[in-house]
This record gives structure tokens, C-alpha cells and sequence, in this order.
């Protein structure tokens, strides 16, 4: 298994957590909306669970940010990105996976094991095409979906997704752009070291 | 009140001297204040009389803010951040402070805390809602970026800016200043602006801590001065520097401000070029008017020299301009200057004058370069030692009835000797300076205007002016050297032959006589002796209290006292006459013999650094014609043969006669050698019972050979003295002959400048001793001098105790004109390097 580290600037705080795009094989791109929102400037850093399948999606993703951090999905043609990453901003450390390889898929116990493994304060994970955020053991899991509202193996009637955190210094504001009909809606979730 | 300044001045100067090494070593501890100026004396003196204000605004038009503990108080009355009135202080600057505090709450937020009250789809950080606290954050986040790229390269040289708590200060205010005035927001350079404001404002903080550790201190100070509130009076002071700087900033092609002085003449420009014409920034109407007005008005040739090389002021202009000089002079010169601007009054009127002054100060430089030296001039302003000069020469240039016109300002290229009308004026090392310039120019501006008529005989199509200006300015490097051995070193003696020297030439010249040829008691030698004695007085005297000199000649009884030995100081000038004029005469004859010799010992030494020079030369030259086949390779050797010959009567082993010199004629008049002709004639009869009648031949059949050499080597028929003579044959061999031969006039100033040192080397040679004995012997014989040897012994004895650095000078200074004279192009760094050296 890879893992790679990296450590990034902790002066900037704004980190994009999103994935599973899979452009142009189930969806023909970002919702509209979203590329609205997703403006170069404001974002610091990006966090991609993979599946972003071809490099025009990663070239769009590094228009948005210059430090881009992507692991293997089970659909991407770049075969270099590590399986996991570990990502530390500030005073957290961040586990990126993209969970095909968690089975079952998106069960917390799994996941909390590779949580365990990496020794992470938050891990993102992917694959599921479902936006979760929640608190498990004072661990925090994130699953941003899909940000594409591609289809997944099992259902087709998805809600596009993305997170974004705010990192500040022991707390994580994690917000979440959901496309419900034609309006984004926001949700903000906090969480504490 | 004057008076009572200008007695304190050295007190003053020297705690600014350590607070300025305290605050650039970071140390902000305070020296302790001069008891005789309490914290609070100095306060009810500046601040207490019923028309201050007046009194401050002089005070800073002079630099006694220098040293000053409530500059920045003084500023902000100036830029009006407090009102005349001072029982309105304390409201004002409360009210200021509420306000900064205000503004910074309203602009600097975070947009985390607001969230929260706010609607998440609009409060969401890539909300793209205008009322966002995020959208607008993150146009607040590239905006602190911007300020803090351009802070942190603020005065880089200092320490003081580079703390991190300082440089947030600064992005706070300049971050408010911007999204309090949208319009105008940040801009490069008022970082630079508002540095040496908090500067002087920590300053003034930390004299206040340390005064209220040992003293009381006045109310108002306490809040005035309250270190807490350093970031909200900053931003007070520099958002008035703004209100006048603003349209300097703009792009906007906005009319000229009403806040301009010259609104007027702006407005009216009848015959305007083209290029003109179209609407430009105020910046770019400013300095075109500053041209094209007020230097054209002052100054045709420059104004016509910039236009035709086509450069606008814009090219070099704004940064002066909208920095008010920031860049072109070290700090603690700007800070002066920013007083007398801001005295000036709020519009900044001054400053378009001051730009003014700054493009004549380096005038001939310009006018004398191409296109290329000029830019290089203009965008990196060459260090200027008094930044006084160009205030008062600013003052002038605006309202020349009511300023005094600044001295020596003609001579500014290079040198720094102005403010000499202000005797009250901050620096110590300046007021010395200005004294001993107002001294040397009496005697020394019939010498400059015959100079100048040389050289301008002497000049090259090419570069000629550049010559002509350094030898315009000759007797300036004499002083100014002087200068530096001043610093350097506090021996007396030194200061004495500079002085004497520079004032000898004009003396013989003038009189056109050899003031040796009257030995007797009543002599026309007499003034020459009073100058001497006056000189010498005045600088064995406390050097940093100098009387002018003409005063000294008028009393010669004030002179007597320091060839007295010290003790009769105090002598009563009502004694019974007889007593006095025997006295008098004795006392005459003393300073006469003493003056004689120490001027004997100058000429020999000039002698001896001749000879070693010419004999490097020489060396030189034969070599290099050994290398090449020349047509007429035996006469050039017979040239340098006879080159030999002079090089051995400078060094003394070929004794020299008054015969020869009587059937001399010397052709050009401002030349030093002229001088030295006549010295040595003065020299040769006072050894004359010594001489030896039969080296008279010898020397007459050497001039004989000289002179034929003259003839093969030269087409000049008037080079007969041998100084000539050497001028010309260097002329002809060398390729540059006029660089040449300023080269060899400056290397005799500056002989003569460091002669009283290096007649302590001279000592060291066998024949200094001699003549030395020679002159005791005289003396002896006429039994008058019975003080006289040890007092020369004194001297000496001195003078080999401050020989160590003058000797070192020597030596950079020929390198620097070595250099010069190698390489032309490189006239402006040598040049520079000159006025870093005279500052330092």
C-alpha cells in the first residue's frame, strides 16, 4: 500500500474536498453551479478522493488551486496517484482514500480502521457517491460525493456534493455545497480537535 | 532663545549622535538626558510660549528637530493632526484615536464570527454574494497581500522595520488607510510614507518611557505620547500626509489639487508641447510644471540639457515625489527634510522646491554627462552630505527675498559645504564645516575665479566641464579634507595647514611678490603672519568653537594667547603701552618664525611627496616608451632625463638657487606651483647665510639643461619654472594632457593638504633636519625664540601621533584620481565615492 505525506502551509486555511467525477465517462462535467462557486483565489488547497478519471479533470482542479492532492480511484487513468495520502494543514492530519478498497464501502468500522492505520484526525473518503460527514470515536469522516452527480454502481438518483473546510486553528468548519434541484444548498458543520 | 540654542547645540549633538546609533542598533534604551535639558524643560520650551507654533516651525526649518524628543509632536502639528490651541489637545487626539479604533473594527473583521448571525447560503466562503463577509474578505486578504509584499521591503537597512509586530502595524494602517479611501486605495510607496512616521513616533515613545522612569512629566505629554496608541497616532499623521500626497497617487487625470500652492501657474500653460497636451495624472502635471517652471525659471542650461535628452521628470520625479524624497537620503536626513516640508504647511508647497534644489545640487554632473550618466544620476541620487543646503537652498529658490541665498551653492556638486548662514543649524560636524567655509571662501574666491579661467583655458571640447568644476571646487576639497582629518582625528596641527595653505596661494598670487623677501621687522608679510597666527589660534584653540577668522586678523591680540603657552590666556589688554608694543613685536617674531617653519616644513614635505610621485611616474613612463619604438625615442629620453633632474631638486639631493628664479616668469597665475616657487625662494633666503655659493652654479648650469630640454620636448616657450616645465611634458607624452594636468594640480593640493602631516615624515630624512637646524640657528642668533623649539617639538611630536590615518588617506585619494584619470567614464562612481568618503 502507498502513502504519501505531505505537510502544507498552515497560514492558508480554505481546503476543497471533492472526487468521484468521473468526467467524461458518466457525466459530462461540473454542474454549473458549482463551477460558479469554485472560483480560483479563495481556495488553498484541494483534496480529491479520485475517479477524476481523465487529466482534463485534474488540469481543471489546478486551476482552482496549486496544491492538489489526489489518491487512486478505481476508475482513474493516471495510475502514479498514491492509494492513500495523508495531508496535514495546520494542526490536523488528514487521510485521503478514495474507499473502493474499504469494504464494505463506506461502513464506518472499516473505515475507522484505516482511519487507525493512517493516524489521522480526519480521513475523506470517496467511492460511495454520498455526502456523509460525521463524528466517529472524536474522529471526524468525511465523504464529500460526487461533485459531477455521477451515477454510482448501485444508484443512479444522486446529489451532486462538495465540502469545503475552513481549518482554523483546533477547529474545522467543513461546509457542504449540495445541488438540490437547481439551488446549492449549504449546510455548515463543525467539528473539534 | 537663539542664543541659548546655539550654546546648547553640542549638547544637543551628541545625544543625537548616540540615540541614532541606539536606534539603528535596536537598542531603544535612551541615553540619558542632559540635566541642563530636562525632559520637561524641553517640552515648556517648544510648546509653551504664547506663539509656539512660530517658534517650532523655525526650529524645524533649522534641524534643531534632530535631536528633538517631540518630533513627532511637532509633525503633527504641522500636518494638523492636533490643533494650535492645546487645551484642544487632549480632545483632538482622542477623538483621532476613537476614530482609527473604529475604522480598524469596521474593516478589519473575520468573516468566521459574522457567519453565524448570517444566512449560510450568503455567509459561505465561496459565496459570491456581494454582502458576503467572506467575498469581501478575501478582496481584504489580497489586499493585505499586496501591502505586506511592499512592507516587508521597507527599509530593509533598519532593524527597527523588520520586527513582526511592526510590520502588522503597518498592514493594519495602510490596510484602513486603502478601505477607508476606496477611491485611491493602496498604492506602491506609502509604506514608505508611513515608515519613517511610526518611526519618529516609537522614538518619541520610547524618550518619553525613559523620561517618566526619572522625572515627572508634563500631562499632556503622557496622553500625547501614550506608546499604547502608537498604531492609531500613526495612522492619524499619515492619513494627513495622505490628504495632500493623494493626487501624487492618482491615475485619475484629476485637475491639480487646491491643496497646490501654484494652483495658478498650473492652470496656465499657453505653449504647451504636444505630448503635453494630452490629459495625464496630476503627478505627471506636477513635475512638468516643476520643470518646466520653476527649473526653467532658475536654471535655463539644465532645464534645455533634460529637454534635449529627452527626460521627462516623470521618469525619475514620482518616486521623489511621492515617497517626498524617501529614497534619496538616508533616514535620519529624510526626517529633517520631512520637517521642513511639513513646517512648511500642509500643502507640501516646499516639495517641488526642494526638487528643484535637488536637480541644480547635482547640476553639473547632469549637464556634463550624456544620456546614459544622466538616467543613472537621476534614478540613484548621489549621497549628499547636507541635506540643510537643500532646504535653505529650497527656502531660497521659492522666496529668494526672504531667505538668505545659501552659501557655496554653486560649488555643490560633489561637496558639501553649504548652510553656512545658519551658524545655529543642527549638525556639530556641519556647523564646523560652515564656519571653515565662510573662513576659506573669504580668502580663497579670487583664488577659484583665476582657477576657473585656467582650466577653461586648459578645457577639451569633450568633458571639459566636468574639469572645470573640479577645479572650481579645488579650495572646497581643501577644506572639505580638512574636514575629515577633523573627524578623524582632533590633533590641532592638523587643522592648521589646510587653512594656511589654501590661504597662501591667494597671498602670493595677489600681491605678486614673495612674502620672504622682507625679512625685517615691518613687512607686508605681516597679513600673511596675522592669517597664519589667526588659523593657527583658532584651531589649537577648542577646534569645535570656531571664531571667523576675519575677526581673528582684525584682533591680533586674540591670537597672541595660544603661542603664549596657554597661561597668559586671561591677559589684561590695559598694560602700560611700552610694555606691550615690546611684547607685541617679540610675540610678532615669534609666530613669525614659528609660522615660517611650520610652512618651511610644509613645503619640504610637498617636495619629498613630489619627488616619490614623479619618481613612480617616471618609472612608469620609461618603461613603457623602453617597450615602444617611438621616432624620436633619444629626445623623449632627454625629456625624461631632464623630468629626472626635477625630480631630484624636489627630493633635495640637486640644491636649488634664487637666480633661477629671478629671471622666472610665471605664465600661469592660478597655478599652485607659483606658490611654491615663491616658498621656495622664501626658504632660500632664509638659509642663505647657510648656502653654499658655489651650488648657485650648479643650479644655474641645471637650469641651462632644463631649459634646453624645454626646447626639443615642448613647443611651450613660457614653461621655464620647473614646474611648468613638468606640466608640459607630461602634457606631451601623456594622451589625456588636460586630465593630466588637473591631475597634477590636485596631487599638489593634496599635498599641501596633508603637508603638516607629512612633514612629520619629512622630519625623518636627514635634510628636514638640517634646515631645521638651519632655522634654530636663526632664531638663536637673534635670541627671540626660547619657547619656540619645544613648542615645535609639541607639534611634532603630535603630528606623528595623528600620522597614521591621514597617511592612509593619501593614499585612497590617489587612487581615486588614479582611477579617475584611467577610466573617464566612471567619473560619477569615483565621484561618488568621494562624497561617501567626505560623509563618512
Amino acid at each position: 500500500m502507498r502513502v504519501s505525506v505531505s505537510r502544507t502551509d498552515p497560514a492558508k486555511m480554505l481546503v476543497l474536498v471533492l472526487g468521484d467525477l468521473h468526467i467524461p465517462y458518466r457525466s459530462n462535467g461540473m454542474p454549473a453551479k458549482f463551477k460558479k462557486l469554485l472560483v480560483p483565489g479563495k481556495i488553498q488547497h484541494i483534496l480529491c478522493t479520485g475517479n477524476l478519471c481523465t487529466k482534463e479533470s485534474f488540469d481543471y482542479l489546478k486551476t482552482l488551486a496549486s496544491d492538489v492532492h489526489v489518491v487512486k480511484g478505481d476508475f482513474d487513468e493516471n495510475l502514479s496517484y498514491p492509494e492513500q495520502k495523508v495531508v496535514t494543514v495546520g494542526q490536523f492530519k488528514i487521510g485521503l482514500c478514495h474507499g473502493h478498497q474499504v469494504v464494505p464501502w463506506g461502513d464506518i468500522e472499516s473505515l475507522a480502521m484505516v482511519q487507525r492505520q493512517l493516524d489521522v484526525d480526519i480521513l475523506i473518503s470517496g467511492h460511495t457517491h454520498k455526502f456523509e460527514a460525521f463524528e466517529h470515536e472524536n474522529k471526524f469522516y468525511i465523504n464529500p460525493g460526487t461533485a459531477t452527480g455521477a451515477y454510482n454502481a448501485l444508484d443512479s438518483g444522486v446529489t451532486p456534493s462538495f465540502v469545503l473546510m475552513d481549518i482554523q486553528a483546533t477547529t474545522v468548519v467543513t461546509y457542504v455545497y449540495q445541488l438540490i434541484g437547481d439551488d446549492v444548498k449549504v449546510e455548515r458543520i463543525e467539528y473539534k480537535k | 532663545m537663539d542664543d541659548r540654542l546655539m550654546i546648547s547645540n553640542p549638547v544637543y549633538q551628541e545625544r543625537e549622535d548616540s540615540i541614532e546609533d541606539n536606534l539603528f542598533a535596536e537598542d531603544n534604551s535612551e541615553p540619558p538626558a542632559p540635566v541642563t535639558h530636562s525632559y520637561s524643560d524641553e517640552w515648556k520650551r517648544l510648546f509653551t510660549s504664547p506663539d509656539y507654533i512660530r517658534t517650532v516651525r523655525q526650529a524645524a526649518l533649522r534641524g534643531e528637530l534632530r535631536s528633538c524628543r517631540f518630533r513627532s509632536v511637532c509633525w503633527r502639528l504641522f500636518l494638523e493632526v492636533i490643533p494650535e490651541s492645546q487645551s484642544d489637545w487632549t480632545y483632538k487626539v482622542k477623538q483621532w484615536r476613537s476614530m482609527y479604533n473604529d475604522i480598524r473594527d469596521m474593516h478589519i473583521v473575520n468573516p468566521r464570527q459574522k457567519a453565524k448571525e448570517l444566512d449560510l447560503a450568503i455567509s459561505n466562503p465561496l459565496s459570491q454574494e456581494e454582502e458576503s463577509p467572506w467575498n469581501q474578505f478575501f478582496k481584504d486578504e489580497e489586499l493585505r497581500d499586496m501591502i505586506s509584499q511592499d512592507v516587508r521591503r521597507t527599509f530593509p537597512e533598519i532593524e527597527f522595520f523588520q520586527k513582526k509586530d511592526l510590520r502588522e502595524m503597518m498592514i493594519n494602517i495602510l490596510f484602513c488607510y486603502a478601505r477607508e479611501n476606496t477611491r485611491l486605495g493602496y498604492r506602491q510607496g506609502m509604506h514608505e510614507l508611513l515608515a519613517p512616521v511610526i518611526f519618529v513616533l516609537h522614538c518619541d515613545h520610547q524618550a518619553f518611557l525613559h523620561a517618566s522612569e526619572i522625572s515627572t512629566t508634563p500631562d499632556i505629554a503622557r496622553l500625547v505620547l501614550d506608546p499604547a496608541y502608537l498604531e492609531n497616532d500613526a495612522y492619524a499623521m499619515f492619513c494627513q500626509i495622505m490628504e495632500t500626497v493623494e493626487p501624487w497617487y492618482s491615475h485619475l487625470c484629476v485637475e491639480t489639487p487646491p491643496a497646490s500652492q501654484n494652483h495658478d501657474i498650473a492652470m496656465q500653460v499657453p505653449f504647451s508641447n504636444p505630448e503635453d497636451s494630452a490629459p495625464s495624472p496630476a503627478i505627471v502635471t506636477k513635475l512638468t510644471r516643476v520643470q518646466d517652471q520653476i527649473l526653467k525659471k532658475h536654471d535655463h542650461t539644465l532645464h534645455a540639457h533634460l529637454r534635449r535628452l529627452q527626460i521627462p521628470p516623470q521618469v525619475y520625479g514620482i518616486r521623489w515625489i511621492r515617497l517626498l524624497f524617501g529614497r534619496e537620503f538616508p533616514l535620519q536626513d529624510l526626517l529633517f527634510l520631512w520637517d521642513a516640508i511639513f513646517s512648511d504647511g500642509i500643502s507640501f508647497g516646499l516639495v517641488d522646491y526642494v526638487f528643484v534644489a535637488m536637480l541644480l545640487y547635482i547640476k553639473n554632473l547632469l549637464v556634463s554627462s550624456d544620456y546614459q550618466t544622466c538616467m543613472t544620476t537621476l534614478m540613484r541620487y548621489p549621497p549628499m552630505g547636507d541635506v540643510h543646503f537643500l532646504v535653505n537652498k529650497a527656502l531660497y529658490l521659492r522666496d529668494p527675498k526672504n531667505f538668505p541665498r545659501p552659501v557655496n551653492y554653486e560649488y555643490h556638486y560633489g561637496h558639501q559645504m553649504k548652510m553656512t548662514s545658519d551658524p545655529s543649524n543642527g549638525s556639530h560636524a556641519q556647523q564646523q564645516r560652515g564656519q571653515r567655509a565662510k573662513s576659506v571662501q573669504n580668502v580663497g574666491s579670487k583664488v577659484t575665479a583665476g582657477w576657473s579661467t585656467l582650466t577653461r583655458k586648459m578645457q577639451k571640447p569633450k568633458g571639459g566641464e566636468v574639469r572645470k568644476k573640479k577645479a572650481d571646487s579645488e579650495p572646497e576639497t581643501a577644506v572639505v579634507a580638512a574636514d575629515w582629518f577633523s573627524s578623524s582625528s582632533e590633533d590641532s596641527e592638523l587643522f592648521r595647514s589646510p587653512q594656511h595653505v589654501t590661504s597662501d596661494p591667494d597671498r602670493s598670487r595677489v600681491k605678486g611678490e614673495s612674502p620672504a623677501r622682507h625679512p625685517g621687522f615691518s613687512h607686508p608679510l605681516e597679513d600673511e603672519l596675522e592669517d597664519l597666527k589667526a588659523s593657527s589660534s583658532s584651531s589649537s584653540r577648542a577646534p569645535t568653537k570656531m571664531e571667523p577668522l576675519h575677526d581673528m586678523v582684525k584682533s591680533p591680540q586674540a591670537s597672541k594667547d595660544p603661542l603664549q603657552g596657554g597661561a597668559t590666556s586671561s591677559r589684561p589688554h590695559g598694560r602700560s603701552k611700552v610694555k606691550a608694543s615690546l611684547k607685541e613685536e617679540a610675540d610678532k617674531l615669534q609666530k613669525k618664525t614659528a609660522a615660517l617653519q611650520s610652512k618651511l616644513h610644509d613645503m619640504e614635505a610637498m617636495c619629498k611627496y613630489c619627488s616619490s610621485k614623479m619618481d613612480a611616474h617616471i618609472g612608469h613612463l620609461q618603461d613603457n616608451m623602453l617597450q615602444e619604438n617611438l621616432k624620436h625615442e633619444d629626445e623623449a629620453f632627454l625629456a625624461l632625463a631632464g623630468l629626472k633632474q626635477v625630480r631630484d631638486i624636489l627630493k633635495g639631493t640637486l640644491k636649488f638657487s634664487t637666480n633661477i628664479l629671478e629671471s622666472e616668469e610665471i605664465v600661469i597665475n592660478d597655478n599652485y606651483f607659483a606658490k611654491e616657487a615663491s616658498h621656495d625662494q622664501e626658504e632660500t633666503k632664509l638659509d642663505e647665510d647657510n648656502i653654499d655659493t658655489s651650488e648657485t652654479d650648479s643650479l644655474s648650469n641645471y637650469l641651462s639643461q632644463t631649459e634646453s630640454k624645454d626646447s626639443i620636448s615642448t613647443n611651450l616657450s613660457e614653461t621655464q619654472s620647473r614646474e611648468s616645465f613638468n606640466a608640459a611634458v607630461v602634457e606631451k607624452v601623456e594622451p589625456q594632457p588636460q586630465e593630466m594636468f588637473d591631475y597634477h594640480e590636485k596631487e599638489n593640493k593634496e599635498v599641501s593638504l596633508q603637508s603638516s602631516t607629512a612633514s612629520s615624515n619629512a622630519e625623518e630624512t636627514s635634510k628636514c633636519k638640517d634646515t631645521q637646524d638651519i632655522d634654530e640657528n636663526v632664531l638663536k642668533d637673534k635670541e627671540q625664540a626660547v619657547d619656540l623649539k619645544d613648542r615645535t617639538d609639541d607639534s611634532a611630536a603630535k603630528e606623528t601621533g595623528g600620522k597614521k590615518e591621514p597617511k592612509r588617506s593619501i593614499s585612497q585619494e590617489f587612487e581615486f584620481v588614479n582611477a579617475e584619470e584611467a577610466v573617464t567614464g566612471q567619473e560619477t562612481l569615483t565621484e561618488t565615492e568621494h562624497d561617501e568618503k567626505e560623509s563618512a
